[in-house]
C-alpha cells in the first residue's frame, strides 16, 4: 500500500478513529478522536465511513509528501492548509497528485486538526480499532519517515462543509452536564458553587482529560475506585475539576458530579489553556435527546 | 442493588460500599452473565470492587430500560472455590528483580523467604482491571505482608513486576510509572494483542503465584 510520507510529524500527531470500544473490562481505554465532530466532517467530505481513521494533529506543524493520487480534507483547529505551497481551504476536499506536498501550519485557534484521506488511513487494526493509544502500548505517535498508508483515488469530486456547520472556537464555553455518580453526595453548596463559578482551562490538559482551575469544590469522604465514563467531571482532593476525555483510565477513585455531554466534550478538546468554561446542568432525558440528534446528524447527514 | 447515571449513555450499578469478597462476587456474577449474553446495544461492561458499569447504545436503551432488564436477571452466586480453574503465574522472587522484598520483610519483621511463602500460598481473585491495559487488581494479600504504596512512585516499574499495595497485588503488564512494592518478576506476557483474549487475566479469574528460580525465569524468556 502506498500513502503519505511524514516529513514533519508535529508535536503529537496520532491516527485515530471512533475508538476502541468493548475492552474496558481488560483495562483498555477507548481512545479515539478527541473532536469527533470535526473528524466526522473530514471523513464525510471524502465520502468515507464517518468514523474512518484520520490523522489528529495537536497544534499542527505537520508536513507530508503524497506518494499516491488521492484526495484529502482538513477540519478542526484553525491551521492553514497548503498544497505545494499554495493556500487551500479547510472544511473542503482537495485532489492530490503523487508527489504533492501538504503543509499544515500551527493552529491560530483551537487545538486539534483532522486530516482525512479518501478511503481512510489503512493502518493496522488492533482490537477492532485503528486508534493509537500510546499509554496502552497500542501504536505510537507518527514520526518522520513514517508512511501513513492509504489507497489511490482518482475520481473524487470535491465538496465543502456548509458554513453553518463549521464550529467557532469560543473564548467562553458552556459545558452541559448530566448529573450522575456522587452528585447526591456533594453538599448543595458545593453543587451550587460548581455550576455558578467560571473555571479556566489550564495547561495540564491532554487527551486523558482537561484540568480546570477556579473555585475549589468540596467533597467529604472517600469513594471506592469505580469505572469512569467519557466526560466524567472528577473532583480530586484539591477541589479543582477534571473533565475526563478519550484517554482516561478505565477506573478511578475520585468522586464525580456527573458527565459532560459528548458534543461539549468535543468542544472542550479544542479549548486552549485560558479558555473560560461554565458548567450547566441539564436533565438526563434532554442530554439523551441532544446526543441522539447529534449522532444521527453525524452518521446520516449528506453533503449539501 | 441501585443504579446511578454515569453519563448520557452509561449507568453504574452499586452493590455495596465496602471492599468485600461477597460484594465483589456479586458484581462479577452479573458481569459474567451480561458478558455471556452478548446483548446487542450494550457496548462496554466494566466491573470494579463494588460497582458494575454498563455503556449502552442510546438508540436501543435508556438508563431505566436497561436497569429494568438487569433487575429481571437472576444474579446467582457461582460456587467458585470448588470448580474454578486456577491460573498459575510463575514468578522469580530474586532480590535483583524483587527490589522491595527486603523492605517488606523488615517492615513486618519476617524473613524474605516468609514473605515469598505468604505471597505464594494464597489464591487471589481479579476484582477489576484498570490503570493501564491488562493491569489486574487482585485481592487479598495476607495482612502479614500487606504494605502501603511508596510515598513517591517510581518513574519506571519494569514490565512483569509482581507487586503489592496494602491488601492488593498486581502484575505490571508494561513498563510504566508506579508506586507498588515489587516482590518479583514474571516472564508471562500479561497484555498482548496476539494473546487469545488479549489480556492474560480477566475479571473474576482465580490466580496463584508459583515461585521459579532464575534459570527457569530466563529460559521462559524473562529479562533481568
Amino acid at each position: 500500500m502506498s500513502g503519505l510520507l511524514v516529513e514533519k510529524p508535529g508535536i503529537l500527531s496520532l491516527i485515530e478513529d471512533a475508538g476502541r470500544i468493548g475492552y474496558g473490562d481488560i483495562g483498555v481505554c477507548q481512545s479515539g478522536t478527541a473532536d469527533r465532530y470535526s473528524a466526522v466532517w473530514a471523513n464525510r467530505l471524502l465520502f468515507n465511513d464517518p468514523d474512518s481513521a484520520v490523522l489528529e494533529m495537536l497544534i499542527g506543524n505537520v508536513s507530508l509528501i503524497s506518494q499516491v493520487d488521492t484526495a484529502i480534507a482538513l477540519t478542526g483547529a484553525e491551521s492553514t492548509l497548503k498544497i505545494n505551497g499554495q493556500e487551500r481551504s479547510r472544511w473542503r476536499s482537495h485532489r492530490i497528485k503523487k508527489g504533492d506536498r501538504i503543509d499544515i501550519s500551527a493552529a491560530k485557534k483551537g487545538l486539534r486538526s483532522y486530516l482525512s484521506v479518501a478511503g481512510g488511513f489503512g493502518t493496522q487494526e488492533m482490537l477492532g480499532s485503528r486508534s493509537v493509544t500510546p499509554k496502552d502500548k497500542l501504536g505510537d505517535r507518527i514520526a518522520e519517515g513514517d508512511l501513513l498508508p492509504c489507497s489511490s483515488c482518482t475520481d473524487h469530486i470535491p465538496s465543502a462543509v456548509p458554513q453553518r456547520y463549521i464550529p467557532d472556537f469560543l473564548d467562553v464555553l458552556t459545558l452541559r452536564v448530566a448529573a450522575g455518580y456522587q452528585y447526591d453526595e456533594f453538599s448543595s453548596d458545593a453543587i451550587e458553587l460548581f455550576f455558578d463559578s467560571p473555571y479556566e482551562v489550564t495547561t495540564a490538559t491532554d487527551r486523558m482529560g482537561c484540568r480546570l482551575q477556579g473555585e475549589a469544590v468540596r467533597f467529604d469522604g472517600e469513594i471506592i475506585s469505580e469505572p469512569i465514563s467519557y466526560g466524567a467531571v472528577q473532583i480530586p482532593s484539591d477541589g479543582q475539576p477534571i473533565v475526563l476525555l478519550n484517554e482516561r483510565q478505565t477506573i478511578g477513585g475520585y468522586p464525580k458530579i456527573g458527565s459532560v455531554i459528548p458534543m461539549d466534550c468535543y468542544r472542550l478538546a479544542q479549548a486552549r489553556p485560558g479558555t473560560t468554561v461554565a458548567f450547566q446542568e441539564i436533565p438526563v432525558v434532554e442530554a439523551a435527546k441532544i446526543t441522539k440528534d447529534l449522532y444521527m446528524f453525524m452518521q446520516n447527514r449528506t453533503i449539501c | 442493588m441501585e443504579y446511578r447515571v454515569a453519563s448520557v449513555s452509561s449507568l453504574i450499578v452499586y452493590f455495596g460500599d465496602r471492599i468485600e469478597d461477597e460484594i465483589s462476587g456479586r458484581v462479577l456474577s452479573l458481569y459474567e452473565q451480561l458478558k455471556s449474553m452478548g446483548l446487542e446495544g450494550i457496548v462496554e461492561i466494566i466491573p470494579s470492587y463494588t460497582t458494575l458499569y454498563i455503556e449502552f447504545d442510546l438508540f436501543k436503551y435508556s438508563h431505566d430500560s436497561l436497569f429494568d432488564l438487569i433487575k429481571s436477571l437472576r444474579v446467582e452466586m457461582p460456587n467458585r472455590s470448588e470448580s474454578d480453574k486456577i491460573i498459575e503465574i510463575p514468578v522469580y522472587y530474586g532480590i535483583e528483580v524483587g527490589i522491595d522484598l527486603d523492605r517488606v520483610a523488615k517492615a513486618h519483621t519476617i524473613s524474605i523467604d516468609e514473605v515469598i511463602k505468604i505471597h505464594t500460598d494464597a489464591i487471589y481473585r481479579v476484582h477489576t482491571i484498570g490503570f493501564c491495559a491488562g493491569f489486574a487488581y487482585m485481592g487479598r494479600v495476607d495482612k502479614k505482608i500487606a504494605t502501603p504504596r511508596l510515598a513517591t512512585p517510581r518513574s519506571l516499574v519494569p514490565k512483569g513486576s509482581v507487586a503489592i499495595a496494602n491488601e492488593q497485588c498486581a502484575v505490571y503488564p508494561m513498563d510504566t510509572p508506579g508506586g507498588w512494592n515489587i516482590l518479583g518478576r514474571t516472564p508471562v506476557e500479561m497484555f498482548d494483542i496476539s494473546l487469545k483474549n488479549f489480556s492474560y487475566l480477566k475479571p473474576g479469574d482465580a490466580v496463584k503465584f508459583v515461585p521459579i528460580d532464575k534459570d527457569e525465569y530466563l529460559s521462559l524468556g524473562g529479562k533481568i
